[in-house]
């Protein structure tokens, strides 16, 4: 017997010509808009403990990542970075630009949001810049209110392969396109008389998924990730903030919430086991937290793996013919099957659903930290070790410090 | 249900007939819901392209 309907959520097609879709979302799923969160919470962890980008806080572990790449995911790696690197770089002075021509004095969102699908976005929102998810090395950098949250599809085909190089080549390929795109949506912002800047998403200013939430494009998922209703998973996101009048937009209830701890496939199905099946309140919000250490060795390993994109049926087959399926038969849709759950891992093997690889230990023994955090820890290490460093240990490690100091820190790369 | 091989057998039919066409990520796309809905023992409506619904047909278990 068919689910009772709490409400519908209508939206846009991926395309501005596409009809409307209607998602329903079933009695036993309908929770709050956007997530629920405690506002004082995430208000004073953001100001006692603010985030700060993995670029900074993980670089040890980031820096280690291309020793285990595959030679052909570290070539293509080094192209795309070689590539991407001009684009980054443009993004990072666009807030300093200055309009040519005087402010139109007019709302222009509706603007914004036509040229957002004519340069192939597949879906743009506007909300508040929201500084308590800022990084700390950011919270300077980042100029302006208004947030214009983009979201690019990446290939579909190419991202059902998962993990692979060819999934990689859709994940970064992406990216680039992303960048591109984003700084002609600021000069285009910029003909109207406002400022804009572009927040790309391989220099993130803060973690952008809060904030495509508050502008009702999708939920956090069980799986970390933003579930959008035209692609689930398979987006790229990245953020640009202007002092253009906007009028932003609401977050929406789409039963994403309830609906993961309904289905768990991805938490069931990661190679590392590092999806908490429990919700847990964490900075304020209710979500599945993620374990890094568990997943950070197995995704640099396995070419990005990204099973937990792959497997989410949300991505697979649609938000729409997902919640139609748990309305009608109260069932997940995909669920226990191949076609769902399936994966391939390098020399592990074909795992059909129930079945996991198993890891070595050393997989996940790996840098911690910051560069000069870990190199620290190391060096403790061989102080507590027996008779200490020797002489040219400890001379070794005083170079290795001040070659850290002397190269700084960087907020660019993915986040 | 839809086994590994089945799978297989049905994308690389797919791939071979449609791989190098426009049409090839709306094809896998419809072929991959059609084979949930085909597992979850649910029909195909009229807004499936017939050509995911033939090869829905060619490689379905026991078919």
């Amino acid at each position: 017997m068919p689910k009772k309907v709490h409400h519908v959520v209508r939206r846009t097609g991926t395309r501005l010509e596409d009809p409307i879709i209607e998602i329903p979302v079933a009695e036993d799923i309908a929770g709050v808009p956007g997530i629920p969160q405690i506002e004082k919470d995430v208000s004073f962890y953001s100001r006692e403990y603010p985030l700060e980008t993995q670029n900074i806080e993980k670089a040890a572990d980031r820096e280690w990542s291309w020793s285990v790449y595959t030679p052909e995911v570290f070539e293509y790696r080094e192209l795309h970075e070689k590539a991407n690197a001009p684009f980054v770089k443009a993004a990072a002075v666009t807030g300093e630009i200055e309009p040519t021509v005087e402010p139109v004095g007019r709302d222009i969102t509706e603007d914004i949001r036509r040229k957002s699908y004519e340069l192939g976005f597949g879906d743009v929102g506007f909300t508040r810049y929201d500084r308590r998810y800022a990084f700390a090395s950011k919270k300077r950098w980042v100029k302006f209110q208004g947030a214009i949250c983009v979201a690019l599809e990446q290939d579909y085909a190419q991202t059902q392969s998962l993990p692979s190089l060819e999934a990689e080549y859709a994940h970064f390929g992406t990216y680039e396109t992303e960048n591109k795109q984003c700084l002609a949506l600021a000069d285009f912002i910029r003909s109207f008389g406002y400022h804009a800047q572009v927040h790309s998403p391989n220099d993130n200013s803060a973690p952008f998924l809060p904030m495509f939430v508050e502008a009702g494009m999708g939920q956090l998922g069980a799986n970390g990730q933003l579930l959008s209703p035209h692609f689930g998973s398979r987006a790229r996101l990245a953020i640009i903030t202007t002092d253009a009048p906007l009028t932003y937009d609401e977050p929406v209830d789409y039963g994403v919430h309830k609906f993961c701890q309904e289905c768990l496939v991805c938490a069931d199905r990661c190679p590392a086991r590092a999806i908490m099946r429990d919700k847990v309140w964490y900075r304020g919000v209710e979500k599945n937290k993620l374990i890094y250490d568990r997943c950070r060795p197995v995704m640099s390993t396995y070419e990005g793996c990204a099973v937990c994109m792959k497997v989410c049926p949300i991505q697979r087959y649609g938000m729409k013919p997902v919640m139609d399926h748990w309305v009608e038969m109260g069932e997940v849709l995909g669920k226990g099957t191949d076609n769902l759950e399936g994966f391939s891992l390098r020399d592990k093997g074909y795992f059909g659903p129930g079945e996991l690889p198993s890891f070595d230990r050393s997989l996940f023994e790996f840098p911690h930290g910051t560069k000069d955090e870990w190199l620290f820890a190391q060096f403790k290490d061989k102080v507590e070790d027996g008779d200490g460093p020797t002489a040219e240990e400890t001379s070794a490690f005083l170079k290795e410090l001040k070659e850290i100091l002397a190269t700084g820190t960087t907020t660019v790369g993915d986040e | 249900m839809f086994q590994k091989s089945d799978l297989d057998e049905l994308f690389d039919d797919l791939k071979s007939s449609h791989g190098e066409t426009e049409d090839y990520d709306r094809l896998l796309k419809q072929a991959h819901l059609a084979i949930a809905l085909f597992d979850a023992r649910r029909p195909l409506d009229d807004e499936f392209d017939p050509i995911v619904v033939h090869l829905v047909e060619r490689h379905r278990p026991g078919g």
